[in-house]
C-alpha cells in the first residue's frame, strides 16, 4: 500500500464520528446547567450589583450618595506594584464582583477580579468600625471537591490599612485557572502594623517550627469566585525553539506564553551542560516597548526532577499590538553540576566550596544544634549603603553523611549583626542544624556562579499565535 | 452570538462537527481523546459564546478552541517537535511510520496545516484563518508537510 493508499484508507476510518460525538452539545449544556444550579446565589447577587450600578449612573440622589464607592481609579492605585496589571486595568481587563460577607465586627467585600489562563488576582477590602489593624491568611480550595487548589499564592501588600483595597495572587503554575474556586479569608486582628511585641531572647531567636499552633482567628470568610470563561481563555503561546549560548552553556528557549497578567519564557537544559540555569536576567521588546522581568511575586519556577529553573516571568506584551518579540538576555545565575551538594565540616568551620562571592563566616554548636552563618557580597551593589540586596545563598535541605534529609525552618539575614564585621555591599546569613548531631554536613547551594553579558544575546521571533 | 441562541450554537456546532472531530482525532490520534476534547471544547465555547462578537467567524472561533483543547492535551502528554529540529533524514523517518503516527510526529506548525486541510477538509484561505498566518505561509507548510510524508495529494486551490 503507497502513502496516497494509506491517506484514502485513514481518511475512511475517520469519516464516521464515534457515536460519542452525536451528544457533544447536549453533554456540554447539561455540564452548563448543573454548574448554574451551583452558583445561582452568587450570580443573583451579581445581578444585584448590576442593578445597583445601574441606579447610581442614572438617580443622581443615589449617585451623590455613593460618591465614595471605589472605582476604577482605586484599582489603578492598588495595581501599581505590576506593569502587566497596570496595563491590565488601563485596558479595562477586569470582570467585575461584588461579594460581601460580616464575620462579628469585621467586614470583608471581594471588588475585582483580574483572571487570565493561568493567574488571578483578587482585590477585596476588610472594614471595621473598632480594630486599628487585620492581617489576613488566605486559602484556596476548589469550589467542587472541596480540596486544596494545586496553586501558589500571595499578598501583594502586608500593611494595607483597614478600609484600603488590597490584593491577593494565585498562580497556577502548571494547571488552568479553573472555572471557579473558594477563597476563604482568615482575619486576625494585629493591634498596630508598629505594634510593641517583644522581641524574642536571644535563646529563643530561632523557631524551628515544630511548637507552631494555628493562629486565633477573629473573623472568617468564604467567598465562591466565578470567573467569566472570556477571561480564563485568555492567552497565546509562541514557539521559539531556539538554542542560545550563554557563558558557554547552550540554553534551549523553547516557547513564550503571553497572558494578560505575566509573561512566561520558558527554557530546556541542552545536553553536554555542565551547569544548571538559575537564573535569567532578560527583557523583551516589542512594539517600541520595554519589558522587563517580574520583581515581585514568582519569577522563576522549576520542574520536579531538576535543579534548573525552566519558566521565568517577565512583564506581558498581551496589550500591545507587536508583531515581533525581540528576547535580550544580559545575565545568568549557575549551579554547577557538580555543587548541587557542598561538604562542610562543622567543626573545623570549613567547606569544600562555596557559591560566588559568599563565605562560611561561623559555624558552632548551641546545644543540640548547629548555628550557621555565611555572608555574601549583594548583587549589583550600586555603592549606596542604605540599600540593602540580599540573595538566598543556600536552599532549604541539607543532608548526613547517610544521604538523610533535613530542612532549614527558620533564616535570618543582616547586613551586620552584633558579631560580624560590617562590610559595605555585603550581608549575612545565619541559619540553625536541628538535632544535628554530627560535625560534618552537605549544604545544597542556590546558586555556584553568575554571568553577566559582555554584549546582551539577542533573539528576535515573530509574535503570531501558533 | 446571544447567550440564549443555544439553538444556533448547537446547529453551527452540528455543521462542522465531523471537520471537528477529524481535527481531535487527527491531534491525538484516537476516537477517545477526540471525543473527549470535542466535549470539552464545545462546553468552553457554549460558556463563551456570548463573548463572540463576530458569529460568521463561528467556524473559525470553534476550530481554534477544539485545537487549543488538542494542544493543551499534547503538552500534557509530552513536548512536541520543533521546525527546527528536523533531521536531514527526517523524511525517511517519517515515511518509515504509519500515516496517522507520521502526521501526529510533525513539526506542530506543519501538522497544524495538514491536519486542517487535508483531514478536516478546510480550505487554505480557511486554514490560514484559523491558524492566524497568511495563506502564503499556509501553502508553504503545507508543501513542506507533503514533502516529508511523501504524500502526492492534488491540490484544487494551487
Amino acid at each position: 500500500m503507497n502513502r496516497n493508499d494509506e491517506y484514502m484508507r485513514l481518511l475512511d476510518e475517520i469519516s464516521v464520528p464515534g457515536e460519542g460525538a452525536d451528544g457533544c452539545v447536549e453533554r456540554a449544556r447539561a455540564r452548563l446547567r448543573r454548574r448554574r444550579l451551583v452558583t445561582r446565589p452568587a450570580v443573583t447577587m451579581l445581578a444585584l450589583f448590576v442593578c445597583f450600578v445601574g441606579l447610581v449612573n442614572f438617580s443622581e440622589p443615589v449617585a451623590e450618595a455613593c460618591a465614595g464607592i471605589p472605582g476604577l481609579r482605586e484599582l489603578a492605585k492598588a495595581v501599581t506594584f505590576s506593569r502587566s496589571l497596570t496595563d491590565a486595568v488601563d485596558n479595562e481587563y477586569v470582570q467585575p464582583i461584588e461579594l460581601t460577607q460580616t464575620d462579628g465586627d469585621i467586614t470583608a467585600t471581594v471588588e475585582y477580579l483580574i483572571v487570565d489562563q493561568k493567574q488571578v488576582t483578587v482585590f477585596f477590602r476588610l472594614e471595621s468600625d473598632s480594630r486599628e489593624c487585620l492581617a489576613v491568611d488566605p486559602q484556596f480550595r476548589n469550589a467542587e471537591s472541596g480540596h486544596l487548589e494545586s496553586c501558589a499564592y500571595h499578598l501583594n501588600d502586608y500593611d494595607v490599612p483597614i478600609g484600603e483595597l488590597q490584593s491577593v495572587t494565585i498562580d497556577f503554575v502548571n494547571g488552568d485557572v479553573p472555572d471557579s474556586m473558594r477563597m476563604y479569608l482568615n482575619v486576625r486582628d494585629v493591634g498596630s502594623w508598629f505594634g510593641t511585641a517583644p522581641a524574642p531572647a536571644a535563646s529563643d531567636r530561632w523557631d524551628d517550627g515544630r511548637d507552631y499552633d494555628e493562629p486565633v482567628y477573629d473573623a472568617r470568610f468564604d467567598f465562591l469566585l466565578e470567573f467569566d470563561p472570556y477571561f480564563t481563555q485568555q492567552g497565546k503561546n509562541i514557539e521559539v525553539n531556539q538554542t542560545v549560548t550563554l557563558d558557554g552553556q547552550e540554553i534551549i528557549i523553547r516557547d513564550i506564553e503571553v497572558y494578560p497578567s505575566h509573561l512566561r519564557l520558558n527554557v530546556e537544559d541542552a545536553e553536554g551542560n555542565t551547569a544548571w540555569l538559575k537564573g535569567l536576567e532578560f527583557r523583551i521588546e516589542a512594539d517600541g516597548e520595554v519589558f522587563d522581568t517580574v520583581k515581585n511575586g514568582i519569577t522563576a519556577t522549576g520542574m520536579s526532577g531538576t535543579p534548573m529553573m525552566t519558566s521565568y516571568r517577565a512583564d506581558s506584551t498581551f496589550f500591545y499590538d507587536a508583531e515581533e518579540l525581540k528576547i535580550v538576555i544580559t545575565a545568568a545565575t549557575w549551579l554547577d553540576k557538580d555543587m548541587e551538594k557542598i561538604h562542610v565540616d562543622l567543626a573545623g568551620c570549613t567547606a569544600e566550596a562555596m557559591p560566588e562571592g559568599a563565605e562560611l563566616v561561623k559555624a558552632e554548636r548551641e546545644g543540640n544544634r548547629w548555628v550557621v552563618a555565611v555572608g555574601a557580597a549583594m548583587r549589583n551593589w550600586d555603592g549606596d549603603e542604605t540599600v540593602h540586596n540580599f540573595h538566598q545563598i543556600f536552599l532549604g535541605s541539607y543532608f548526613d553523611a547517610e544521604g538523610n534529609e533535613y530542612y532549614i525552618n527558620s533564616w535570618s539575614s543582616n547586613i551586620s549583626g552584633s558579631e560580624y564585621e560590617e562590610r559595605p555591599g555585603f550581608f549575612y546569613e545565619e541559619f540553625p542544624l536541628y538535632d544535628y548531631p554530627y560535625d560534618e554536613v552537605w549544604l545544597s547551594p542556590a546558586y555556584s556562579s553568575y554571568w553577566t553579558a559582555t554584549e546582551p544575546v539577542e533573539l528576535t521571533i515573530s509574535a503570531s499565535k501558533t | 452570538m446571544r447567550a440564549t441562541d443555544t439553538g444556533e450554537f448547537a446547529a453551527r456546532v452540528e455543521g462542522i462537527r465531523d471537520k471537528l472531530y477529524k481535527t481531535a482525532y487527527m491531534y491525538l490520534g484516537g476516537e477517545a481523546a477526540a471525543l473527549d476534547a470535542l466535549d470539552e471544547a464545545v462546553y468552553r465555547a457554549l460558556r463563551a459564546c456570548r463573548k463572540l462578537r463576530q458569529p460568521e467567524f463561528f467556524d473559525t472561533w470553534m476550530t481554534r478552541i477544539v485545537i487549543n483543547e488538542c494542544l493543551r492535551e499534547l503538552k500534557r502528554r509530552k513536548r512536541e517537535l520543533s521546525l527546527d529540529e528536523i533531521p536531514e533524514e527526517a523524511a525517511e523517518r517519517f515515511d518509515a511510520l504509519p500515516l496517522r503516527e507520521a502526521v501526529r510526529s510533525l513539526p506542530g506548525q506543519l501538522r497544524d496545516v495538514v491536519v486542517l486541510r487535508y483531514f478536516a477538509g478546510y480550505t487554505l484561505r480557511e486554514t490560514a484563518e484559523i491558524l492566524d498566518i497568511p495563506p502564503g505561509t499556509a501553502a508553504t507548510r503545507q508543501r513542506r508537510a507533503l514533502e516529508l510524508l511523501r504524500l502526492t495529494l492534488e491540490d484544487k486551490e494551487a
